[in-house]
């Protein structure tokens, strides 16, 4: 997906995606990203301590954590409340 | 038992605004083809009929000639734009192809997507609504042009009063197809303005929850 999105969005993303534990390559080819930006979001999730690395046969995988939680419920929740209570689209 | 019935509708929502985008970009699509058909009979007629030495047909097939050129440009530059949304919004939708039960994930990660691609077609979207408004007043001034040729030229017969009303109803019909798309097109960019706008207030809470919780 090429689509323009948000820095949060991506964080999202790759807290979702890294539910179980994942290769950078693989985040960054799921969420589309280059691996210069790629690396600079996992770095900042892995500060937050939304994301650990685990080293697994000479492999660095992340997986999101529990303290993850808050910030992937609300991030749901404010779009989900985004979608409906705005109007809907019709012919 | 809230939030399933909360996701349910808003899951609802979300498809049936699909379907009809989806719907919306075909329409666009046939539309920008039938008018890329009428202008190339519209040449194929108007340009041998230039070697006419009457003044009055040769102005007709002249002002004919221009108007269809004018309207095949903005009906290609319609229809590869439509083209281009519709491949995207095509990848978005084969995504979630037949995904139960649903979760809010995945209706997240398809808000995520359809915000995104409204961020990115916007200029698209309202290139394609000028353009289809100005091809819809080439189709009005056409059918003008051609009733004021057709009550000066007029003179009796059932068979020219046939093809003159009929190539004037065309014209009108297609001109009204014109305005009513981009009015659609118009309808979904009003919806989609307001859920950018809501997503970007939406974002300082998100940023504020970030600092909050470092």
């Amino acid at each position: 997906m090429n689509s323009r999105r948000t820095q949060y969005e991506i964080y999202w993303e790759i807290l979702t995606y890294c539910k179980t534990p994942r290769l950078i390559t693989q985040v960054i080819q799921r969420c589309n990203l280059n691996t210069k930006i790629g690396q600079e979001y996992l770095d900042f999730l892995v500060s937050k301590e939304y994301l650990t690395k685990t080293l697994e046969k000479d492999k660095t995988l992340f997986t999101t954590t529990p303290a993850a939680k808050g910030y992937m419920e609300t991030f749901m929740r404010l779009y989900m409340e985004l979608f409906k209570n705005t109007p809907e689209f019709k012919l | 038992m809230n939030m399933e019935l909360d996701l349910n509708s808003t899951q609802t929502k979300l498809q049936k605004e699909m379907k009809h985008f989806f719907a919306l970009t075909v329409m666009s699509l046939a539309f920008a083809g039938i008018v890329i058909a009428f202008v190339v009979a519209s040449l194929t007629v108007n340009i041998p009929a230039l070697r006419t030495g009457d003044s009055t047909m040769l102005l007709n097939s002249f002002s004919n000639i221009v108007i269809s050129l004018i309207v095949g440009y903005l009906a290609f530059r319609f229809l590869i734009s439509t083209a281009e949304l519709l491949s995207r919004f095509d990848d978005i939708k084969q995504d979630d192809a037949g995904e139960t039960p649903v979760s809010s994930e995945s209706i997240t990660g398809k808000i995520i997507q359809l915000m995104g691609l409204y961020r990115e077609e916007r200029p698209h979207i309202q290139r394609m609504i000028l353009v289809s408004r100005v091809a819809g007043v080439c189709f009005f001034a056409n059918a003008l042009i051609q009733t004021v040729l057709f009550v000066i030229n007029y003179s009796g017969g059932l068979l020219e009063l046939a093809s003159g009303v009929g190539g004037i109803v065309v014209s009108l019909i297609m001109g009204l197809v014109g305005f009513l798309l981009p009015s659609s097109f118009k309808k979904y960019a009003v919806c989609w303005d307001q859920r950018i706008v809501r997503g970007n207030e939406a974002e300082k809470t998100i940023a504020s929850f970030l600092e909050d919780s470092s």
